[in-house]
Protein backbone atom coordinates (compact mmCIF):
# COMPACT_ATOMS: atom_id res chain seq x y z
CA UNK A 1 0.00 0.00 0.00
CA UNK A 2 1.99 2.97 -1.16
CA UNK A 3 1.34 6.07 1.06
CA UNK A 4 3.67 8.44 2.16
CA UNK A 5 5.06 8.02 5.70
CA UNK A 6 6.59 10.15 8.04
CA UNK A 7 10.19 8.77 8.27
CA UNK A 8 9.34 9.02 11.95
CA UNK A 9 6.62 7.06 11.71
CA UNK A 10 8.71 4.57 9.86
CA UNK A 11 11.16 4.24 12.18
CA UNK A 12 8.58 3.63 14.92
CA UNK A 13 6.99 1.28 12.57
CA UNK A 14 10.31 -0.39 11.88
CA UNK A 15 10.63 -0.97 15.67
CA UNK A 16 7.42 -2.44 16.38
CA UNK A 17 8.27 -4.80 13.85
CA UNK A 18 11.72 -5.43 14.90
CA UNK A 19 10.13 -6.25 18.55
CA UNK A 20 7.88 -8.60 16.98
CA UNK A 21 9.98 -10.30 15.36
CA UNK A 22 12.40 -11.15 18.11
CA UNK A 23 9.71 -12.07 19.80
CA UNK A 24 8.68 -14.50 17.41
CA UNK A 25 12.11 -15.54 17.22
CA UNK A 26 12.84 -15.70 21.13
CA UNK A 27 12.56 -19.27 21.69
CA UNK A 28 14.63 -20.50 19.43
CA UNK A 29 17.20 -18.38 20.19
CA UNK A 30 16.87 -18.40 23.63
CA UNK A 31 17.47 -22.72 22.91
CA UNK A 32 20.18 -22.14 21.09
CA UNK A 33 21.83 -19.94 23.81
CA UNK A 34 21.23 -22.60 26.49
CA UNK A 35 22.48 -25.46 25.03
CA UNK A 36 25.87 -23.68 25.12
CA UNK A 37 25.46 -23.25 29.19
CA UNK A 38 26.40 -24.96 32.02
CA UNK A 39 23.46 -26.33 33.48
CA UNK A 40 23.38 -24.07 36.76
CA UNK A 41 23.55 -20.88 34.44
CA UNK A 42 21.06 -22.66 32.50
CA UNK A 43 18.64 -21.86 35.43
CA UNK A 44 20.30 -18.48 36.76
CA UNK A 45 18.03 -16.02 38.07
CA UNK A 46 18.25 -12.88 36.54
CA UNK A 47 18.31 -15.13 33.22
CA UNK A 48 22.13 -14.89 31.27
CA UNK A 49 22.13 -13.68 27.98
CA UNK A 50 25.56 -13.82 26.03
CA UNK A 51 28.17 -13.56 28.18
CA UNK A 52 28.49 -17.00 29.89
CA UNK A 53 31.38 -19.37 29.62
CA UNK A 54 30.54 -21.35 25.96
CA UNK A 55 30.37 -24.81 26.33
CA UNK A 56 30.06 -27.60 24.08
CA UNK A 57 29.56 -30.50 26.89
CA UNK A 58 26.12 -30.59 26.39
CA UNK A 59 26.45 -31.75 23.11
CA UNK A 60 28.76 -34.80 24.15
CA UNK A 61 26.41 -35.39 26.92
CA UNK A 62 23.41 -35.96 24.72
CA UNK A 63 25.33 -37.78 21.91
CA UNK A 64 26.38 -40.19 24.65
CA UNK A 65 23.25 -40.82 26.23
CA UNK A 66 21.82 -41.40 22.54
CA UNK A 67 23.54 -41.89 19.41
CA UNK A 68 21.93 -39.02 18.13
CA UNK A 69 23.25 -39.51 14.10
CA UNK A 70 21.38 -42.77 13.99
CA UNK A 71 17.97 -40.90 14.85
CA UNK A 72 19.04 -38.52 11.92
CA UNK A 73 19.41 -41.18 9.28
CA UNK A 74 16.23 -42.63 10.46
CA UNK A 75 14.49 -39.36 10.05
CA UNK A 76 15.80 -39.10 6.42
CA UNK A 77 15.18 -42.38 5.34
CA UNK A 78 11.36 -42.01 6.57
CA UNK A 79 10.92 -38.74 5.39
CA UNK A 80 12.77 -38.42 1.90
CA UNK A 81 11.45 -42.28 1.54
CA UNK A 82 7.60 -41.10 1.95
CA UNK A 83 7.64 -38.16 0.07
CA UNK A 84 9.03 -39.71 -2.90
CA UNK A 85 6.39 -42.30 -2.38
CA UNK A 86 3.66 -40.34 -1.82
CA UNK A 87 4.68 -38.35 -5.21
CA UNK A 88 4.81 -41.50 -7.47
CA UNK A 89 1.57 -42.02 -6.19
CA UNK A 90 0.08 -38.29 -6.24
CA UNK A 91 1.30 -36.79 -9.57
CA UNK A 92 -0.48 -38.95 -11.33
CA UNK A 93 -3.69 -38.79 -9.28
CA UNK A 94 -2.99 -34.36 -9.53
CA UNK A 95 -2.44 -34.84 -13.18
CA UNK A 96 -5.58 -37.08 -13.51
CA UNK A 97 -7.71 -33.94 -11.82
CA UNK A 98 -5.78 -30.86 -13.00
CA UNK A 99 -6.08 -32.14 -16.54
CA UNK A 100 -9.40 -34.47 -17.08
CA UNK A 101 -11.61 -32.69 -14.32
CA UNK A 102 -14.89 -34.54 -14.24
CA UNK A 103 -18.03 -33.82 -12.38
CA UNK A 104 -16.71 -35.33 -9.44
CA UNK A 105 -13.14 -34.17 -9.40
CA UNK A 106 -13.93 -31.11 -6.77
CA UNK A 107 -15.67 -33.31 -4.08
CA UNK A 108 -13.00 -35.92 -4.81
CA UNK A 109 -10.15 -33.01 -3.39
CA UNK A 110 -12.60 -31.92 -1.11
CA UNK A 111 -13.01 -35.44 0.41
CA UNK A 112 -8.89 -36.28 0.40
CA UNK A 113 -8.79 -33.04 2.12
CA UNK A 114 -11.14 -33.64 5.11
CA UNK A 115 -9.74 -37.15 6.18
CA UNK A 116 -6.73 -34.56 6.56
CA UNK A 117 -9.36 -33.39 10.09
CA UNK A 118 -9.82 -36.36 11.20
CA UNK A 119 -7.64 -36.93 14.29
CA UNK A 120 -4.79 -39.63 13.40
CA UNK A 121 -5.75 -41.26 16.57
CA UNK A 122 -9.10 -42.20 15.19
CA UNK A 123 -7.31 -44.92 12.86
CA UNK A 124 -4.36 -45.69 15.69
CA UNK A 125 -6.22 -48.76 16.64
CA UNK A 126 -6.59 -50.17 13.36
CA UNK A 127 -3.47 -49.55 11.91
CA UNK A 128 -1.50 -50.29 15.00
CA UNK A 129 -3.29 -53.83 15.04
CA UNK A 130 -2.50 -54.14 10.99
CA UNK A 131 1.36 -53.10 11.79
CA UNK A 132 1.65 -55.85 14.65
CA UNK A 133 0.46 -58.51 12.32
CA UNK A 134 2.44 -57.36 8.86
CA UNK A 135 5.25 -57.16 11.81
CA UNK A 136 5.52 -53.77 10.70
CA UNK A 137 6.02 -51.96 14.14
CA UNK A 138 9.38 -50.23 14.50
CA UNK A 139 10.44 -50.48 11.63
CA UNK A 140 11.61 -47.96 8.68
CA UNK A 141 9.28 -49.26 6.08
CA UNK A 142 6.13 -49.16 8.14
CA UNK A 143 6.75 -45.22 8.88
CA UNK A 144 7.65 -44.78 5.21
CA UNK A 145 4.42 -45.89 4.03
CA UNK A 146 2.40 -44.25 7.39
CA UNK A 147 3.23 -41.27 6.64
CA UNK A 148 3.57 -41.43 2.76
CA UNK A 149 -0.50 -42.07 3.85
CA UNK A 150 -0.98 -38.94 5.88
CA UNK A 151 0.85 -36.67 3.63
CA UNK A 152 -1.11 -37.56 0.61
CA UNK A 153 -3.97 -35.46 0.50
CA UNK A 154 -1.10 -32.04 0.82
CA UNK A 155 0.59 -33.80 -1.53
CA UNK A 156 -1.86 -33.99 -3.82
CA UNK A 157 -3.64 -30.95 -3.54
CA UNK A 158 -0.70 -28.89 -3.81
CA UNK A 159 0.00 -30.48 -6.88
CA UNK A 160 -3.50 -30.06 -8.27
CA UNK A 161 -3.02 -26.08 -7.56
CA UNK A 162 0.06 -26.10 -9.37
CA UNK A 163 -1.01 -28.13 -12.44
CA UNK A 164 -3.82 -26.25 -12.65
CA UNK A 165 -1.83 -23.24 -13.36
CA UNK A 166 -0.19 -25.00 -16.61
CA UNK A 167 -2.50 -23.97 -19.33
CA UNK A 168 -4.47 -26.63 -20.76
CA UNK A 169 -3.94 -25.40 -24.36
CA UNK A 170 -0.04 -26.36 -24.40
CA UNK A 171 -1.21 -29.82 -24.18
CA UNK A 172 -3.51 -29.34 -26.60
CA UNK A 173 -0.59 -28.06 -28.49
CA UNK A 174 1.67 -30.96 -27.77
CA UNK A 175 -1.13 -33.53 -28.96
CA UNK A 176 -2.38 -31.81 -32.14
CA UNK A 177 1.28 -32.05 -32.73
CA UNK A 178 0.88 -36.07 -32.60
CA UNK A 179 2.42 -36.15 -29.10
CA UNK A 180 1.15 -39.01 -27.65
CA UNK A 181 0.17 -39.42 -23.83
CA UNK A 182 3.42 -40.49 -22.88
CA UNK A 183 5.45 -37.62 -24.65
CA UNK A 184 3.01 -35.39 -23.77
CA UNK A 185 4.02 -36.16 -19.97
CA UNK A 186 7.61 -36.23 -20.19
CA UNK A 187 8.30 -33.17 -23.07
CA UNK A 188 5.51 -30.86 -22.21
CA UNK A 189 4.09 -31.10 -18.62
CA UNK A 190 7.28 -32.48 -16.94
CA UNK A 191 9.62 -29.44 -17.28
CA UNK A 192 6.61 -26.79 -16.53
CA UNK A 193 5.61 -28.99 -13.13
CA UNK A 194 9.50 -28.99 -11.91
CA UNK A 195 8.75 -26.16 -9.43
CA UNK A 196 5.67 -26.71 -8.23
CA UNK A 197 6.78 -30.82 -7.74
CA UNK A 198 10.24 -29.80 -6.11
CA UNK A 199 7.84 -27.37 -3.46
CA UNK A 200 5.53 -30.04 -2.63
CA UNK A 201 8.41 -32.34 -2.39
CA UNK A 202 10.36 -29.69 0.45
CA UNK A 203 7.57 -29.15 1.97
CA UNK A 204 6.25 -32.68 2.68
CA UNK A 205 10.00 -33.33 3.84
CA UNK A 206 9.21 -30.80 6.36
CA UNK A 207 6.20 -32.37 7.39
CA UNK A 208 6.97 -35.78 7.59
CA UNK A 209 10.24 -35.34 9.77
CA UNK A 210 8.33 -33.43 12.04
CA UNK A 211 5.43 -35.61 12.54
CA UNK A 212 5.38 -37.25 16.35
CA UNK A 213 2.53 -38.80 16.61
CA UNK A 214 3.01 -41.83 14.65
CA UNK A 215 6.43 -41.91 14.73
CA UNK A 216 6.01 -41.61 18.63
CA UNK A 217 3.48 -44.62 18.46
CA UNK A 218 5.07 -47.18 16.15
CA UNK A 219 8.16 -46.71 17.05
CA UNK A 220 10.40 -48.02 20.10
CA UNK A 221 14.14 -48.12 19.13
CA UNK A 222 15.21 -49.55 16.02
CA UNK A 223 13.19 -46.81 13.05
CA UNK A 224 13.47 -43.95 16.19
CA UNK A 225 13.70 -40.78 14.01
CA UNK A 226 15.04 -37.55 15.39
CA UNK A 227 11.57 -36.66 16.97
CA UNK A 228 11.40 -39.90 19.39
CA UNK A 229 15.17 -38.38 20.07
CA UNK A 230 13.86 -35.57 21.54
CA UNK A 231 10.55 -36.94 22.90
CA UNK A 232 12.83 -39.15 25.29
CA UNK A 233 13.86 -35.64 27.00
CA UNK A 234 10.24 -34.65 28.20
CA UNK A 235 10.25 -36.49 31.80
CA UNK A 236 12.82 -38.16 32.96
CA UNK A 237 15.96 -35.37 32.29
CA UNK A 238 13.13 -32.71 33.07
CA UNK A 239 15.53 -30.28 34.78
CA UNK A 240 18.51 -30.49 33.21
CA UNK A 241 17.31 -27.86 30.55
CA UNK A 242 21.25 -27.14 29.05
CA UNK A 243 20.82 -30.45 27.66
CA UNK A 244 17.32 -30.32 26.40
CA UNK A 245 18.12 -27.31 24.86
CA UNK A 246 21.46 -29.35 22.99
CA UNK A 247 19.28 -32.03 22.50
CA UNK A 248 16.26 -29.66 20.78
CA UNK A 249 18.62 -27.62 19.01
CA UNK A 250 20.44 -31.33 17.41
CA UNK A 251 16.81 -32.44 16.24
CA UNK A 252 16.00 -28.49 14.57
CA UNK A 253 19.08 -27.95 13.22
CA UNK A 254 18.87 -30.07 9.63
CA UNK A 255 15.61 -28.65 9.10
CA UNK A 256 16.09 -24.79 9.90
CA UNK A 257 19.31 -24.81 7.64
CA UNK A 258 17.70 -27.24 4.91
CA UNK A 259 15.06 -24.43 5.24
CA UNK A 260 16.87 -21.20 5.45
CA UNK A 261 18.26 -22.30 2.04
CA UNK A 262 14.75 -22.96 0.31
CA UNK A 263 12.64 -20.45 1.73
CA UNK A 264 11.06 -19.08 -1.44
CA UNK A 265 10.39 -22.48 -2.73
CA UNK A 266 9.00 -23.49 1.42
CA UNK A 267 7.00 -20.26 1.33
CA UNK A 268 5.36 -21.30 -1.93
CA UNK A 269 4.61 -25.00 -0.58
CA UNK A 270 3.70 -23.65 2.56
CA UNK A 271 0.94 -21.25 1.17
CA UNK A 272 0.05 -24.33 -1.04
CA UNK A 273 0.47 -22.31 -4.08
CA UNK A 274 -3.08 -20.93 -3.53
CA UNK A 275 -1.45 -17.30 -2.59
CA UNK A 276 0.63 -15.59 -5.02
CA UNK B 1 8.31 -24.44 -29.11
CA UNK B 2 9.12 -27.77 -28.15
CA UNK B 3 6.86 -29.35 -30.05
CA UNK B 4 9.20 -29.54 -33.17
CA UNK B 5 11.31 -31.76 -30.95
CA UNK B 6 8.43 -34.38 -29.99
CA UNK B 7 9.33 -37.99 -31.19
CA UNK B 8 6.39 -39.09 -33.40
CA UNK B 9 4.50 -41.45 -32.00
CA UNK B 10 3.47 -44.30 -34.25
CA UNK B 11 -0.23 -44.28 -34.99
CA UNK B 12 -1.75 -48.11 -33.58
CA UNK B 13 -4.89 -48.49 -34.02
CA UNK B 14 -5.88 -50.77 -30.77
CA UNK B 15 -8.31 -49.73 -28.16
CA UNK B 16 -5.77 -48.85 -25.81
CA UNK B 17 -4.49 -46.43 -28.33
CA UNK B 18 -8.40 -45.08 -29.34
CA UNK B 19 -9.35 -44.88 -25.36
CA UNK B 20 -6.31 -43.73 -23.51
CA UNK B 21 -6.78 -40.14 -22.72
CA UNK B 22 -10.32 -41.28 -21.52
CA UNK B 23 -9.16 -43.72 -19.38
CA UNK B 24 -5.61 -43.01 -18.16
CA UNK B 25 -6.72 -40.15 -15.79
CA UNK B 26 -9.13 -42.98 -13.79
CA UNK B 27 -6.01 -45.19 -13.81
CA UNK B 28 -3.94 -42.19 -12.24
CA UNK B 29 -5.97 -41.62 -9.93
CA UNK B 30 -6.70 -45.72 -8.82
CA UNK B 31 -3.20 -46.18 -6.43
CA UNK B 32 -3.93 -42.76 -4.82
CA UNK B 33 -8.13 -43.54 -4.04
CA UNK B 34 -7.07 -46.97 -3.02
CA UNK B 35 -4.60 -45.85 -0.64
CA UNK B 36 -7.31 -43.55 0.57
CA UNK B 37 -9.78 -46.21 1.13
CA UNK B 38 -7.15 -48.23 2.95
CA UNK B 39 -6.28 -45.28 5.48
CA UNK B 40 -9.36 -43.85 5.83
CA UNK B 41 -12.97 -45.80 5.10
CA UNK B 42 -11.77 -49.32 6.18
CA UNK B 43 -10.02 -47.97 9.62
CA UNK B 44 -13.71 -46.45 10.30
CA UNK B 45 -15.62 -48.69 9.61
CA UNK B 46 -13.44 -51.54 11.51
CA UNK B 47 -13.56 -48.62 14.53
CA UNK B 48 -17.77 -49.00 14.35
CA UNK B 49 -17.30 -53.18 14.93
CA UNK B 50 -14.89 -52.96 17.77
CA UNK B 51 -16.77 -50.25 19.35
CA UNK B 52 -19.96 -52.49 19.72
CA UNK B 53 -16.89 -55.10 21.48
CA UNK B 54 -14.78 -55.58 24.59
CA UNK B 55 -11.79 -56.11 23.61
CA UNK B 56 -7.51 -55.96 25.21
CA UNK B 57 -6.15 -56.53 21.64
CA UNK B 58 -5.14 -59.65 22.13
CA UNK B 59 -8.18 -62.44 22.78
CA UNK B 60 -11.26 -62.95 20.78
CA UNK B 61 -13.41 -59.37 21.08
CA UNK B 62 -16.82 -60.13 23.07
CA UNK B 63 -19.77 -58.42 21.71
CA UNK B 64 -21.43 -56.23 24.55
CA UNK B 65 -23.27 -54.26 22.23
CA UNK B 66 -24.16 -50.76 23.06
CA UNK B 67 -22.52 -50.61 26.59
CA UNK B 68 -19.34 -49.01 25.65
CA UNK B 69 -21.61 -46.20 24.63
CA UNK B 70 -23.82 -46.36 27.31
CA UNK B 71 -20.46 -45.97 29.59
CA UNK B 72 -19.13 -43.24 27.69
CA UNK B 73 -22.48 -41.15 28.22
CA UNK B 74 -21.79 -41.05 32.02
CA UNK B 75 -18.55 -40.44 31.48
CA UNK B 76 -17.04 -37.40 33.29
CA UNK B 77 -13.53 -37.57 31.56
CA UNK B 78 -15.81 -37.72 28.12
CA UNK B 79 -16.82 -34.26 28.72
CA UNK B 80 -13.43 -32.99 30.04
CA UNK B 81 -12.16 -33.82 26.90
CA UNK B 82 -14.95 -32.58 24.75
CA UNK B 83 -14.88 -29.09 26.15
CA UNK B 84 -10.79 -29.08 25.93
CA UNK B 85 -11.70 -30.27 22.29
CA UNK B 86 -14.16 -26.94 21.89
CA UNK B 87 -12.08 -24.64 23.46
CA UNK B 88 -8.75 -25.74 21.30
CA UNK B 89 -10.35 -25.27 18.10
CA UNK B 90 -12.23 -21.79 18.97
CA UNK B 91 -9.11 -20.78 20.35
CA UNK B 92 -6.55 -21.62 17.95
CA UNK B 93 -9.11 -19.74 15.23
CA UNK B 94 -7.31 -16.47 17.16
CA UNK B 95 -4.37 -17.34 15.05
CA UNK B 96 -5.99 -16.33 11.70
CA UNK B 97 -6.69 -12.35 12.99
CA UNK B 98 -3.63 -12.18 14.77
CA UNK B 99 -1.61 -13.26 11.81
CA UNK B 100 -3.52 -10.75 9.78
CA UNK B 101 -3.11 -7.76 12.11
CA UNK B 102 0.87 -8.53 12.22
CA UNK B 103 0.71 -9.48 8.74
CA UNK B 104 -1.34 -5.72 7.97
CA UNK B 105 0.81 -3.89 10.11
CA UNK B 106 4.08 -5.12 8.81
CA UNK B 107 3.16 -4.68 4.96
CA UNK B 108 3.35 -0.83 5.87
CA UNK B 109 6.35 0.26 5.05
CA UNK B 110 8.64 -1.89 7.53
CA UNK B 111 12.42 -1.99 6.49
CA UNK B 112 13.92 -4.98 6.38
CA UNK B 113 10.68 -7.16 5.74
CA UNK B 114 12.42 -9.78 4.44
CA UNK B 115 14.30 -10.77 7.08
CA UNK B 116 11.15 -10.52 9.62
CA UNK B 117 9.76 -13.36 7.05
CA UNK B 118 12.79 -15.97 7.84
CA UNK B 119 12.15 -14.96 11.35
CA UNK B 120 8.64 -15.90 11.17
CA UNK B 121 8.89 -18.83 8.83
CA UNK B 122 11.16 -20.80 11.57
CA UNK B 123 8.52 -22.05 14.08
CA UNK B 124 6.39 -23.45 11.95
CA UNK B 125 9.45 -25.87 10.32
CA UNK B 126 10.23 -27.36 13.83
CA UNK B 127 8.63 -30.11 15.29
CA UNK B 128 6.17 -29.68 17.72
CA UNK B 129 8.00 -31.98 19.86
CA UNK B 130 10.69 -29.26 20.66
CA UNK B 131 7.52 -26.72 20.74
CA UNK B 132 6.01 -28.27 23.55
CA UNK B 133 9.50 -28.74 25.14
CA UNK B 134 10.64 -25.32 25.17
CA UNK B 135 7.22 -24.29 26.26
CA UNK B 136 7.13 -26.79 29.57
CA UNK B 137 10.50 -25.16 30.56
CA UNK B 138 9.05 -21.73 29.57
CA UNK B 139 6.45 -22.63 32.23
CA UNK B 140 8.41 -24.38 34.77
CA UNK B 141 7.31 -22.82 38.09
CA UNK B 142 10.70 -22.89 39.55
CA UNK B 143 13.26 -22.19 36.31
CA UNK B 144 10.96 -21.03 33.84
CA UNK B 145 11.11 -17.52 32.41
CA UNK B 146 7.82 -17.01 32.80
CA UNK B 147 8.05 -17.11 36.33
CA UNK B 148 11.18 -14.90 36.48
CA UNK B 149 9.62 -12.25 34.54
CA UNK B 150 6.50 -12.54 36.91
CA UNK B 151 8.95 -12.48 39.37
CA UNK B 152 9.81 -9.01 38.30
CA UNK B 153 6.59 -7.43 38.46
CA UNK B 154 6.12 -8.70 41.85
CA UNK B 155 3.75 -11.65 41.11
CA UNK B 156 3.87 -15.09 42.62
CA UNK B 157 4.82 -18.26 40.63
CA UNK B 158 2.08 -19.65 38.73
CA UNK B 159 2.67 -23.25 37.82
CA UNK B 160 0.70 -23.20 34.60
CA UNK B 161 1.02 -26.66 33.95
CA UNK B 162 0.02 -28.12 37.12
CA UNK B 163 -2.89 -26.49 37.33
CA UNK B 164 -6.00 -27.41 36.02
CA UNK B 165 -7.68 -23.72 35.40
CA UNK B 166 -4.25 -22.68 33.14
CA UNK B 167 -3.45 -26.20 31.71
CA UNK B 168 -5.47 -26.12 28.73
CA UNK B 169 -4.46 -22.23 27.69
CA UNK B 170 -0.79 -22.90 27.96
CA UNK B 171 -0.85 -26.15 26.06
CA UNK B 172 -2.90 -24.05 23.43
CA UNK B 173 -0.37 -20.72 23.88
CA UNK B 174 2.39 -23.29 23.04
CA UNK B 175 0.82 -24.19 19.65
CA UNK B 176 -0.26 -20.83 18.67
CA UNK B 177 3.01 -19.88 18.79
CA UNK B 178 4.19 -21.38 15.31
CA UNK B 179 0.09 -21.26 14.20
CA UNK B 180 0.25 -17.49 14.20
CA UNK B 181 3.11 -17.42 12.68
CA UNK B 182 2.11 -19.45 9.91
CA UNK B 183 -0.86 -17.41 9.11
CA UNK B 184 1.30 -14.34 9.12
CA UNK B 185 3.63 -15.69 6.10
CA UNK B 186 0.27 -16.72 4.65
CA UNK B 187 -0.98 -13.18 4.84
CA UNK B 188 2.51 -11.30 3.81
CA UNK B 189 2.46 -13.43 0.85
CA UNK B 190 -0.96 -12.61 0.31
CA UNK B 191 -0.77 -8.88 0.66
CA UNK B 192 2.02 -9.15 -2.16
CA UNK B 193 -0.62 -9.50 -4.80
CA UNK B 194 -3.11 -6.99 -3.20
CA UNK B 195 -4.13 -4.72 -6.23
CA UNK B 196 -2.72 -1.18 -5.58
CA UNK B 197 -5.43 0.00 -8.27
CA UNK B 198 -8.54 -1.39 -5.85
CA UNK B 199 -6.86 0.08 -3.18
CA UNK B 200 -6.10 3.44 -4.68
CA UNK B 201 -9.98 3.62 -5.73
CA UNK B 202 -11.21 2.28 -2.20
CA UNK B 203 -9.74 5.59 -0.94
CA UNK B 204 -11.09 8.13 -3.79
CA UNK B 205 -14.10 6.28 -2.07
CA UNK B 206 -13.72 7.48 1.21
CA UNK B 207 -12.73 4.16 2.23
CA UNK B 208 -10.25 4.14 5.44
CA UNK B 209 -9.33 1.51 7.82
CA UNK B 210 -11.87 -0.98 8.77
CA UNK B 211 -13.89 -0.68 5.84
CA UNK B 212 -10.94 -0.29 3.23
CA UNK B 213 -9.80 -4.20 5.23
CA UNK B 214 -13.21 -5.07 5.25
CA UNK B 215 -14.21 -4.45 1.93
CA UNK B 216 -11.25 -4.35 -0.30
CA UNK B 217 -8.26 -6.04 1.13
CA UNK B 218 -10.28 -9.34 2.48
CA UNK B 219 -11.86 -10.24 -0.50
CA UNK B 220 -8.91 -10.55 -2.26
CA UNK B 221 -7.31 -12.13 0.62
CA UNK B 222 -9.51 -15.24 0.55
CA UNK B 223 -7.60 -17.68 -1.00
CA UNK B 224 -5.20 -17.24 1.76
CA UNK B 225 -7.92 -17.25 4.53
CA UNK B 226 -8.99 -20.27 2.84
CA UNK B 227 -5.59 -22.07 3.27
CA UNK B 228 -5.41 -20.60 7.20
CA UNK B 229 -8.58 -21.86 7.97
CA UNK B 230 -8.06 -25.15 6.25
CA UNK B 231 -4.54 -25.56 7.95
CA UNK B 232 -5.22 -23.80 11.54
CA UNK B 233 -8.07 -26.14 12.19
CA UNK B 234 -6.12 -29.15 11.18
CA UNK B 235 -3.83 -27.88 13.30
CA UNK B 236 -6.08 -27.57 16.46
CA UNK B 237 -7.14 -31.58 15.76
CA UNK B 238 -3.51 -32.44 16.27
CA UNK B 239 -3.15 -30.99 19.52
CA UNK B 240 -2.24 -35.01 20.51
CA UNK B 241 1.33 -34.50 19.85
CA UNK B 242 1.33 -30.77 22.40
CA UNK B 243 -0.42 -32.46 25.02
CA UNK B 244 1.35 -35.61 25.43
CA UNK B 245 4.82 -33.99 25.44
CA UNK B 246 3.76 -31.02 28.13
CA UNK B 247 1.17 -32.59 30.42
CA UNK B 248 0.55 -36.24 29.22
CA UNK B 249 -3.51 -35.31 29.86
CA UNK B 250 -2.28 -33.99 33.32
CA UNK B 251 -3.42 -32.91 35.94
CA UNK B 252 -6.06 -35.36 37.06
CA UNK B 253 -6.53 -35.70 33.26
CA UNK B 254 -7.35 -32.04 32.69
CA UNK B 255 -5.94 -31.46 30.09
CA UNK B 256 -6.95 -34.12 27.86
CA UNK B 257 -8.69 -34.31 24.64
CA UNK B 258 -10.49 -36.70 23.35
CA UNK B 259 -8.26 -37.79 21.02
CA UNK B 260 -5.63 -38.22 23.84
CA UNK B 261 -8.35 -39.86 26.02
CA UNK B 262 -8.79 -42.22 23.51
CA UNK B 263 -5.64 -43.05 23.50
CA UNK B 264 -5.27 -43.28 26.78
CA UNK B 265 -7.98 -45.48 26.99
CA UNK B 266 -7.22 -48.10 24.50
CA UNK B 267 -3.48 -48.38 24.15
CA UNK B 268 -1.13 -46.70 27.16
CA UNK B 269 -0.48 -48.52 30.19
CA UNK B 270 -4.12 -47.50 31.54
CA UNK B 271 -5.57 -50.60 30.09
CA UNK B 272 -6.41 -51.93 26.28
CA UNK B 273 -9.82 -50.72 26.78
CA UNK B 274 -9.96 -51.22 22.47
CA UNK B 275 -13.64 -51.39 22.44
CA UNK B 276 -14.14 -48.42 24.83
CA UNK B 277 -11.17 -46.37 22.60
CA UNK B 278 -13.01 -47.48 19.80
CA UNK B 279 -16.70 -45.90 20.89
CA UNK B 280 -14.84 -42.62 21.87
CA UNK B 281 -13.26 -42.29 18.28
CA UNK B 282 -16.42 -43.19 16.60
CA UNK B 283 -18.01 -40.09 18.32
CA UNK B 284 -14.94 -38.07 17.39
CA UNK B 285 -15.51 -39.11 13.95
CA UNK B 286 -19.23 -38.51 14.24
CA UNK B 287 -18.64 -34.97 15.57
CA UNK B 288 -15.90 -34.18 13.19
CA UNK B 289 -18.32 -35.25 10.00
CA UNK B 290 -20.36 -32.70 11.12
CA UNK B 291 -18.18 -30.30 11.26
CA UNK B 292 -15.99 -30.90 8.18
CA UNK B 293 -19.02 -31.38 6.07
CA UNK B 294 -20.49 -28.06 7.29
CA UNK B 295 -17.20 -26.12 7.03
CA UNK B 296 -16.21 -27.42 3.39
CA UNK B 297 -20.20 -26.79 2.08
CA UNK B 298 -20.00 -23.38 3.19
CA UNK B 299 -16.36 -22.53 1.99
CA UNK B 300 -17.29 -24.34 -1.23
CA UNK B 301 -20.53 -22.11 -1.61
CA UNK B 302 -18.34 -19.49 -1.27
CA UNK B 303 -16.01 -20.30 -3.56
CA UNK B 304 -19.01 -21.04 -6.59
CA UNK B 305 -20.32 -17.84 -5.83
CA UNK B 306 -17.65 -16.11 -6.80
Amino acid sequence: MARAITPGRKAVNTAIGAGIGILIFFPILWTFLTSFKSEATAIADPPVWFFFDWTFENYGAVQERSNYFRHFWNSVIISVGSTVLGLLIAVPAAWAMAFVPGKQTKNVLMWMLSTKMLPPVGVLVPLYLIFRDWGLLDTRTGLVIVLMLINLPIIIWMLYTYFKEIPGEILEAARMDGAGLQSEIIYVLTPMAVPGIASTLLLNIILAWNEAFWTLNLTASNAAPLTAFIASYSSPEGLFYAKLSAASTMAIAPILIMGWFSQKQLVRGLTFGAVK
Amino acid sequence: MTTATLPQSRVRRSWWHRNQIAVTPWLFLAPGILFFAVYVILPIFQSVGISFTQWDGLGAPEPVGLANYRELWDDPAFYTSLRNNVIWLLLYLLAIPAGLFIALFLNQTVTGIRIYKSLFFFPFVISQVVVGLVFTWFYDPAFGLLNIMLGWIGLGPINVLGDPAYVTYGIILAGLWPQTAYCMILYLTGLNAVNPELIEAGRLDNAKGWRMLRHVVLPQLRPATFIAFVVTIIGALRSFDLISIMTNGGPFGESRVLSFYMFEVALSEYGFRMGYGAAIAVVLFLIMLCFIAYFLWSMWREEQGR
